[in-house]
C-alpha cells in the first residue's frame, strides 16, 4: 500500500485498530464508526491521535458535531461502481466542515482520483500495483471544472464572469 | 434473416452437441473463436470444438489472460459436414452478421 | 445554438487526452477488461456483438451542419457509412474499433461534439422537446436550461458513481414531445400564480423490467434553484439508492420504496441542509446561455407562400400527404416546423447513412438557420422552414429517400436495435419494425396518429410500454417470441401499455398488430387515439380479437 496525501508519497503514522485490539497508551490510531459509538465516553485522545473509519453506509450528516474529535476520517470504496463515499466527504467538508484528512481507503482507481479529490478528500491509499508517478498525474488531468465542489477550485460558470 | 443461415437443417439424429470458445478481440471488438495453441480466429471455420467446452475454455485461458480475448465464454456448436455452425440465434448472428 | 467558448474547447481536449491515455493503458494490459469497461463506457463506448458500438450524445438533440457532416465522415472513415438515431436523441455508430475510439473522439471535439456519460451509472444526455424554441404552445425555450444541466452534470465529482443511469428531460409546453414522465426527474416548465416561470419537478419515472410513471416531487422551482435541487435529488439517490440489485437500482425503485412524500421530505431535508449559494443560477448566467438561443433573424412571410404551396397540393399527392403529417406549426407566421421521417418502410428505424447526413447539413442551411433536431422517435425536425419553400425543401427529400411522409402514424415505428447488434438483447427488433412498418403503410392513412413501439429486451430502448402498441422481443428456449401490449402513451397522459396474451413468435407479428387495430378502428369514438378508446372499452375485445374466446 502506498499512502498518497496532498499530492505527495506519505509515510502513515497512523495505527488501525481492529475492534477485538485493546488501544495502545499514545500514538495515533483509527477505530471502526461502531467502535467511536460505544466508547466514545471512555475516549479520551484528542484529534490528532485518534481517527475513525467511516463505512460507506452511515449518514455523513451523524458524524456530525463529532468531527472536531478526529484528526483522520477514512471513507470507503468497496468497487469501482460503489460512489457513496463522495457524498459523504462533500458533507464532512460542507457541513461538518471537517478541518483535517479524509482518506480514501478500498477500492481506490486511479481515474477516479480527482473526482475524489474535487469532494475534499486529500488522502488515498493507493492499491500495490499502483504506478505511483503516473498515478499522481491523474489528479491534475483536468484543469477546468463545470461545478463547484470541496476543492475551491475555480468553475467555469463563475469564471465566465470573471469571478472565482 | 440472411440467405447464408436461413435453411437450418433439422437437428441430425447422428450429431453429438459439440462446444466450442469464443470472445471479442480487444483492439476492435471483433468475434473471435480458440483456434488451439494459444490462438485465435475470426472465423467460426477455424475454431478447436470438443464435447466438453470447459476443457477448451480451461486451456484457452490458461496462464495469463490472453489480452487479445475479451469477455471469453463456451458456445453450443454443430459440426455439420466438416462446418463449425453455431446454435442459436445470437450466435449465428454475432458469426454471420445483422441479418437485416 | 449553444457554441462553445474557450472553457468548453479546453475541457473537451483534456477529457479527449485522458480517454486517449486510458485506451493506450488498456491496450498494453496495465488495465484490466473489468477495470477498463467503466472508463470506456463513460466515453459511450460499449462491446456489442459484432464491434464496439459508440454512442455519441447529440445534447437536447441540436445538430449543425458541420456536426452533420463530421457525423457522416466518422460513418465513412471509421464505421460502415451509417449510424443509428436513439431514443435519448443520441446517435449510435455499430463498427467501431477501440483502438480508433480516441481519434474519433478528437474529430468530435473539433466541432463541439462528445460522447461523455452517453454510458454508465451517470447523469445522461439531457432530452427535450424537438421543437423547442420554435413550438407554438411553450411557456419558455427549455433548451438553456438542458445546457445548463447539461454543463453542470459533466463529470460531477459527486455524482459520477450513482447506483445506476440517471436520466432528465426538460419540456415546456402543455403538449408533452418529449417523455418526461418516463425519466428518472423531468422537468416541466410551468407558470405560477404569481406568473413566474419555474419547473414542475417530476422524479422517479422509468422504462426497463419496472415500468413506472413519475410523480411529482415539487410543484414550483424557482429558476435560481434549479442546481441546488438537483444536486440535493441527487444526493438522496446517492445514499440511498439501492446497490445490492442492478435490477432495483434506479431512482424509481427508492422512490416507490419511500413513497414520494418521504422521498420529497429526503430532497427537500438535504436542500435546506445545503449552501446553494455557489450552485445559484444567477440572472447574468442565465442570460448568458439564453443569449446562444436567441431566435434567429426571420424574414417576413412571402406573399405567395400560400398559393405556392396550394398549387403544389393540388399537383402532387405525395407532397399533399407530407405537409398533411410531416409539417406542424410554427410559432413564427411564415415559417413552418417540418420532420424528415427516418422510417421509410422496410428499413431499420433510426437508421442514417452518411450521404443522407450530408444531405441534411446543405438543407439546413439552405432551407433554416443551419440547425436540426434529432427526436426521441428517431426522426429529425427541420425547425425553421420557410413555408415557401417547404415544396423545393420536400423535392430535396424525396429525391434521396428521405419523403417518407408518415410522422405520428403506424408505420412510424421505434425501435431499438435488438439482437441483431445488441449484446443485451433477446430478440430482434429491426427485422420485426421492417415487415410490420412495410405492411401496415397501406392502411395508416385511416388509422391516423398511431405510436408503436418495439424492444429487444426488456432493457425497453425500444419505449415499448409506452407504445399505444408495444412490442417486446423475448427469448423461450432460444427461439423469438413477441409480446404484444396495449393502451400505452409517453404523452402528458401517459401510461404503461397492458400484455394482451401470450408471446407470439414473429411471423404472427403483422396478424396479431392488425387485429389489435381493427378492433381499435371498430369501436373507436371521434378523434380517439387508440389508448383514449384502450381506456374506455378495456382489454377484452382486444384480447379475444388475437387469442380467440376461451
Amino acid at each position: 500500500m502506498v499512502l498518497v496525501k496532498n499530492g505527495q508519497v506519505a509515510s502513515d503514522y497512523w495505527q488501525h485498530i481492529e475492534d477485538t485490539d485493546p488501544l495502545p497508551q499514545a500514538g495515533a490510531v483509527t477505530i471502526s464508526w461502531a467502535r467511536w459509538l460505544s466508547e466514545r465516553d471512555s475516549i479520551t485522545r484528542g484529534p490528532s491521535e485518534l481517527g475513525v473509519r467511516l463505512p460507506n453506509t452511515i449518514a455523513a450528516d451523524d458524524v456530525g458535531a463529532d468531527a472536531g474529535r478526529f484528526g483522520l476520517i477514512t471513507v470507503t470504496y468497496p468497487n469501482i461502481g460503489d460512489g457513496r463515499a463522495y457524498s459523504q466527504a462533500r458533507i464532512l467538508r460542507s457541513r461538518a466542515a471537517f478541518k483535517g484528512e479524509i482518506r480514501a481507503i478500498g477500492s481506490v482507481v486511479r481515474d477516479q482520483l480527482q473526482f475524489m479529490q474535487r469532494c475534499g478528500i486529500d488522502a488515498f491509499e493507493l492499491p500495490e500495483k499502483a504506478l505511483t508517478e503516473d498515478w499522481l498525474a491523474a489528479l491534475s488531468e483536468f484543469d477546468l471544472f463545470y461545478q463547484p465542489a470541496e476543492d475551491s477550485r475555480p468553475w467555469i460558470a463563475r469564471q465566465r464572469h470573471g469571478r472565482n | 434473416m440472411a440467405a447464408s443461415h436461413e435453411s437450418e437443417p433439422n437437428v441430425v439424429t447422428n450429431e453429438t452437441s459439440h462446444q466450442a470458445v469464443t470472445a471479442n478481440r480487444l483492439r476492435d471488438g471483433i468475434p473471435i473463436y480458440f483456434a488451439g495453441g494459444g490462438s485465435w480466429s475470426p472465423n467460426i471455420g477455424d475454431s478447436v470444438t470438443a464435447e466438453n467446452g470447459e476443457t477448451l475454455l480451461a486451456e484457452a485461458i490458461r496462464g495469463p489472460l490472453p489480452l487479445e480475448a475479451v469477455g471469453v465464454y463456451v458456445i453450443e456448436v454443430r459440426l455439420a459436414e466438416g462446418a463449425v455452425r453455431p446454435i442459436g440465434i445470437k450466435e449465428q448472428i454475432r458469426a454471420f452478421g445483422p441479418t437485416a | 445554438m449553444y457554441r462553445y467558448d474557450e472553457f468548453d474547447r479546453r475541457f473537451l481536449e483534456e477529457r479527449v487526452a485522458q480517454y486517449r491515455d486510458q485506451v493506450r493503458r488498456r491496450l498494453i494490459g496495465q488495465l484490466t477488461e473489468e477495470e477498463f469497461r467503466p472508463l470506456r463506457l463513460r466515453n459511450g463506448l460499449y462491446l456489442q456483438l459484432h464491434a464496439y458500438m459508440y454512442r455519441i450524445a447529440i445534447p437536447y438533440g441540436t445538430l449543425s451542419p458541420a456536426q452533420l457532416r463530421m457525423l457522416a465522415y466518422i460513418a465513412r472513415k471509421y464505421d460502415r457509412g451509417y449510424g443509428h438515431f436513439t431514443t435519448r436523441q443520441n446517435i449510435q455508430f455499430n463498427w467501431i474499433k477501440l483502438e480508433e475510439s480516441p481519434d474519433i473522439m478528437a474529430d468530435l471535439a473539433s466541432v463541439e461534439m462528445h460522447s461523455i456519460q452517453t454510458s454508465g451509472n451517470c447523469i445522461r444526455n439531457t432530452t427535450s422537446d424537438p421543437f423547442a424554441g420554435v413550438a407554438d404552445d411553450e411557456i419558455e425555450d427549455p433548451r438553456p436550461y438542458c445546457e445548463i444541466i447539461r454543463q453542470w452534470s459533466t463529470l460531477h465529482p459527486e455524482f459520477s458513481w450513482l447506483p445506476r443511469k440517471f436520466k432528465i428531460a426538460v419540456s415546456a409546453s402543455a403538449k408533452d414531445r418529449a417523455a418526461v414522465h418516463v425519466h428518472d426527474i423531468g422537468l416541466y416548465l410551468v407558470r405560477n400564480a404569481a406568473g413566474e416561470v419555474g419547473f414542475q419537478v417530476l422524479v422517479g419515472g422509468g422504462l426497463g423490467r419496472t415500468p413506472i410513471m413519475a410523480k411529482v416531487l415539487r410543484d414550483f422551482l424557482p429558476k435560481q434553484d434549479l442546481l441546488s435541487y438537483l444536486e440535493a435529488a441527487l444526493r438522496v439517490y446517492n445514499e440511498y439508492g439501492r446497490r445490492d440489485n442492478i435490477y432495483k437500482a434506479r431512482i424509481k425503485i427508492l422512490v416507490q420504496a419511500l413513497g414520494i412524500d418521504k422521498m420529497r421530505d429526503a430532497v427537500e431535508a438535504e436542500w435546506s441542509k445545503m449552501d446553494h449559494e455557489p450552485l445559484d443560477l444567477t440572472k447574468e448566467t442565465i442570460a448568458g446561455i439564453y443569449k446562444h438561443f436567441a431566435p434567429p433573424a426571420y424574414g417576413k412571410p412571402e406573399r405567395d407562400d400560400d398559393a405556392v404551396i396550394n398549387t403544389a397540393i393540388a399537383a402532387d399527392k405525395k407532397f399533399s400527404r407530407w405537409l398533411k403529417h410531416n409539417v406542424a406549426n410554427h410559432k413564427q407566421p411564415g415559417y413552418s416546423i417540418a420532420t424528415v421521417s427516418l422510417k421509410p418502410p422496410g428499413k431499420p428505424p433510426g437508421d442514417i447513412t452518411a450521404d443522407q447526413l450530408d444531405l441534411l447539413a446543405e438543407l439546413s442551411e439552405r432551407h433554416g438557420f443551419g440547425e436540426v433536431r434529432v427526436t426521441h422517435e428517431q426522426n429529425v425536425v427541420f425547425p425553421d422552414v420557410r413555408r415557401g419553400d417547404l415544396v423545393a425543401f420536400y423535392a430535396s427529400l424525396a429525391s434521396s429517400g428521405l419523403g417518407t411522409a408518415n410522422i405520428g402514424l403506424a408505420s412510424d415505428i421505434i425501435a431499438c436495435p435488438g439482437l441483431d447488434y445488441c449484446s443485451l438483447a433477446n430478440a430482434r427488433s429491426i427485422p420485426i419494425a421492417e415487415r410490420l412498418g412495410e405492411h401496415l403503410a397501406a392502411r395508416e392513412e385511416e388509422i391516423g396518429p398511431m405510436k408503436i413501439k418495439i424492444s429487444g429486451c426488456i432493457n425497453a430502448c425500444g419505449h415499448h410500454h409506452v407504445g399505444h402498441i408495444g412490442i417486446l422481443g423475448v427469448d423461450k428456449n432460444g427461439e423469438e417470441f413477441y409480446q404484444i401490449t396495449v393502451g400505452g402513451s409517453a404523452d402528458e397522459l401517459s401510461a404503461v401499455g397492458i400484455i394482451v396474451g401470450r408471446a407470439v413468435p414473429s411471423d404472427e407479428v403483422n396478424g396479431a398488430v392488425d387485429k389489435l387495430l381493427d378492433v381499435y378502428l371498430a369501436q373507436r369514438d371521434d378523434g380517439e387515439d387508440l389508448p383514449a378508446t384502450f381506456r374506455r372499452i378495456g382489454m377484452e375485445p382486444f384480447k379475444e380479437a388475437v387469442y380467440g374466446t376461451r
